[in-house]
């Protein structure tokens, strides 16, 4: 359940992310103040990894938003259920497993600044796949996608160095 | 208040009870969690009890404490603590001063700084509710009459983490937070020298972050922005392994020459709390 303060910057949010400009951002879906959809594209349309393909983030608010981040992760959607008919797949990139967890440090709970939103947050993905040119998962992605039982939030990554 | 902390699941704790014990290692005091955010004043006798088995120096130290100051507050220690002894302590020593012309003037004068925000170009979705948070809780408390009813009323705000209520202690220590990273970088020939590497950009992307703890840089912008031009003094009581058989006092001054009253904060490595002073106490 959205609190008071969750709900109050969601509903202000919602409009302003309907009414966006920024190339390659959609929203949706937005039902509830608790589950928000947004498909991202890359705008590279010579992108070798990424041109001409859509993909589907999906934010969950807990009631702390935005003093705490949402949870935000790649998610997979049939052709038929997206507006334009085209399937939705979990993007290669080394930072994120193939079940959609994505590890960057603006999503973790230290380096989350509430100053954030979901209109900044899809855009910072989108740049972190247009500057990717490596078609690879992170180290040892079998084993986590196949271990991992914990919400993608709550898994504590290690930002040392680029590896996850 | 639910006690949230004994739900976590028991991989979370023995996680928490690792870097508990980590940082008690690095020498950092760790408070106990009582469920309370600011917890009611307790005699400083506490403190002493604390340290009885412990390191020499601070039995000294604080046996000595507890003659000068006689009580303190314990402040929740989830890495927001400076900001909230800080906050909580200048509303509250506004208050002591049984004032309302006082309580006013700080509101005027978040709302003079509030203008930070505006010129930093973030869009005023991001912080409108956090400047209406302080706003409401300071028309409370001029509108509260008496000196216990606001001082109960400054208490049940800065204790309220129930996300549904519009009294919320983490909007108020947001806003807090948001206005010294601003006012830093808008005067950063005043801090870059403070800060590491005189990165005034990388010391405020991390103070936005809602994990970084206050440090001497951010209290003391906290104290030229909202208590200095209130006549409000702040002093450090710092509490650690150093020399001597007190705890070292250090004064932020105000820049007015009459100090109206003093916010006195007990800062232990890594954690403060607030403590005050007995009536006879040398200052």
């Amino acid at each position: 359940m959205a609190g008071a303060f969750a709900s109050r910057r969601l509903q202000r949010e919602l409009p302003k992310l309907q009414a966006t400009t920024s190339p390659g951002i959609k929203l949706v879906s937005a039902t509830d103040l608790q589950e928000w959809l947004i498909d991202i594209q890359v705008m590279d349309s010579a992108h070798p990894l990424y041109a001409g393909q859509t993909y589907r983030l999906r934010f969950r608010f807990s009631g702390k938003y935005p003093i705490e981040a949402p949870e935000v992760m790649f998610i997979r959607a049939t052709a038929a259920s997206c507006w334009d008919q085209k399937p939705r797949s979990i993007p290669m990139h080394p930072h994120i497993y193939s079940n959609g967890i994505i590890c960057l440090d603006l999503l973790d709970k230290a380096g989350w600044s509430p100053v954030q939103n979901v209109e900044s947050v899809s855009m910072s993905l989108q740049s972190m796949l247009a500057g990717n040119y490596k078609n690879e998962r992170p180290e040892g992605d079998e084993v986590f996608v196949r271990t991992n039982t914990q919400r993608p939030r709550d898994v504590n990554f290690e930002f040392h160095d680029d590896d996850c | 208040m639910e006690d949230t902390g004994h739900n976590h699941m028991d991989k979370t704790t023995s996680r928490d009870e690792e870097l508990a014990e980590q940082r008690r290692l690095a020498g950092e005091y760790v408070p106990a969690y009582d469920g309370l955010l600011v917890s009611q004043k307790l005699s400083t006798e506490l403190i002493h009890e604390e340290y009885a088995t412990g390191d020499i120096a601070y039995q000294v130290k604080t046996s000595n404490l507890s003659k000068d100051f006689g009580f303190f507050r314990k402040i929740r220690g989830d890495g927001n603590c400076g900001f909230r002894a800080f906050y909580f302590g200048l509303l509250e020593v506004l208050i002591e001063l049984g004032d309302e012309n006082l309580l006013k003037a700080q509101k005027t004068r978040f709302n003079e700084v509030n203008g930070l925000l505006v010129r930093s170009g973030v869009d005023s979705i991001i912080w409108e509710d956090w400047v209406e948070a302080t706003n409401r809780l300071l028309n409370l408390l001029i509108s509260t009459k008496h000196k216990e009813e606001r001082l109960e009323a400054l208490f049940t705000a800065f204790n309220n983490e129930d996300d549904m209520s519009d009294e919320h202690s983490r909007e108020l220590l947001t806003h807090l937070r948001f206005l010294i990273s601003y006012h830093i970088k808008e005067n950063p020939e005043q801090y870059k020298h403070f800060v590491p590497d005189g990165s005034i950009d990388a010391y405020c992307s991390s103070l936005e972050t809602v994990s970084a703890e206050m440090d001497e840089v951010s209290l003391t912008a906290a104290h030229n922005m909202l208590s200095s031009a209130a006549g409000i003094n702040i002093e450090v009581l710092y509490l650690d392994r150093s020399i001597g058989n007190s705890v070292t006092r250090h004064k932020w001054e105000p820049e007015k020459e009459k100090v109206r009253g003093v916010i006195t904060m007990l800062f232990r490595p890594g954690h403060y709390d607030l403590a005050y002073p007995r009536e006879n106490a040398p200052s």
